[in-house]
Parts: structure tokens; C-alpha cells; sequence
């Protein structure tokens, strides 16, 4: 068989027939990032399920919070009542009645009951704020 | 029952108070400054359902 032989120029003509043009190299660099996309949206994915995770975390952190006991506020006797109060004073000059109630876990109207009382008593003095 | 030492008063009432401590069902600061008076600056809470106590400083007489 003869060997075809060929020019320069015809050359150049199938060698840019054969060589990938700019499109095809568009192609390949789009499914390459396209694949690379998919890589990251399935790491994408675990991390919106650990966020998830996380976010469950702090729901039950927050839940277990808010079950944090109130406290209460309860009836005694009134002279057990008088008593604590005015060792309470004693001990907590310038308490505010807030105070006593809070810290002592006493109903609000007994103290103010028995702060009255102790009052007339002379055992203790009581002072408006700010006056 | 209500106590001797317990008020409610009406809607559209104002109390002025030195010192008081609120213990209420829900409570919502609003710390913008806000003039209580053409000195005074202050700012705003919201309360819901709850108690107000005016404060008394107590001493041993």
C-alpha cells in the first residue's frame, strides 16, 4: 500500500480535528467540579445532621433548666414565723422585706404580718426606702 | 383571702415606689433609657400576673 503522504497545513487541519477543542475542555472541567460538588454536598449533609444533633443537645439542655425546682413560699406557725424573722433582722440589719421572704421561704403575707407585729413589739424597727 | 396588707388596685392606677421587689409570672426588661422625671432616667419592665412588694429596710430596735 502507498504511503499517503501529507502537508504541513493538512497536518495542522486533522491534528485540530483530533486535538479536544475549548468546549470539550469546558465539559470536562464542568463534570469535575460537578463531581466535586457532590463530594461536598454529602459532607454538607453530615454536617447539617450533626447540627441537628446538636441542636437536640441544647433543646434538652435548655429543657433540663428550665425543670430547676421554684421555690416555695410556705405558711408556718406565725410565732415559729416571729421568730426567724427577728433572728433573721439580727443577724441582717437593714434586710429589706423582700429579703426575709426570700431567703427564709416564707409566704409573703405572713411575714408582713409578722414584721407588723414585731414592730408594735418594739423589737424591731422598720424603714421606707428612698425616704 | 386577702391580707390587711394587701392591695389591688384598679387598672390605669400609677405607684410610686423607693424600693420595690416584684415576683411575677413573667417579667421582661427593656433597658432602653427612658426619663422618669425631667432628672431622673430609668428604663421600662413588663410584668405579667405576680405580687409587688414595697420595700422596708428592717433593723433591730
Amino acid at each position: 500500500m502507498k504511503e499517503r503522504v501529507y502537508s504541513k497545513e493538512q497536518l495542522r487541519k486533522i491534528w485540530e480535528k483530533i486535538e479536544p477543542t475549548k468546549v470539550d475542555e469546558e465539559r470536562l472541567r464542568i463534570d469535575a467540579l460537578e463531581s466535586e460538588v457532590g463530594r461536598l454536598g454529602s459532607y454538607l449533609d453530615i454536617v447539617i445532621r450533626q447540627i441537628g444533633l446538636i441542636g437536640s443537645r441544647l433543646d434538652k439542655i435548655e429543657a433540663t433548666e428550665n425543670e430547676v425546682e421554684a421555690l416555695e413560699l410556705v405558711n408556718i406557725p406565725e410565732k415559729e414565723a416571729a421568730k426567724k424573722v427577728s433572728e433573721y433582722i439580727n443577724r441582717h440589719p437593714g434586710c429589706r422585706t423582700s429579703d426575709i421572704i426570700y431567703d427564709l421561704h416564707l409566704n409573703p403575707d405572713l411575714v408582713l404580718k409578722v414584721l407588723r407585729k414585731l414592730e408594735k413589739q418594739e423589737k424591731v424597727r422598720g424603714k421606707d426606702v428612698g425616704k | 383571702m386577702a391580707s390587711e396588707f394587701e392591695l389591688t388596685p384598679k387598672g390605669g392606677t400609677k405607684i410610686n415606689f423607693g424600693a420595690s421587689t416584684v415576683f411575677a409570672r413573667k417579667i421582661v426588661v427593656n433597658k432602653k433609657p427612658i426619663m422618669l422625671t425631667g432628672k431622673h432616667r430609668g428604663m421600662r419592665a413588663t410584668l405579667d400576673s405576680g405580687w409587688m412588694i414595697i420595700e422596708q429596710e428592717w433593723y433591730p430596735a
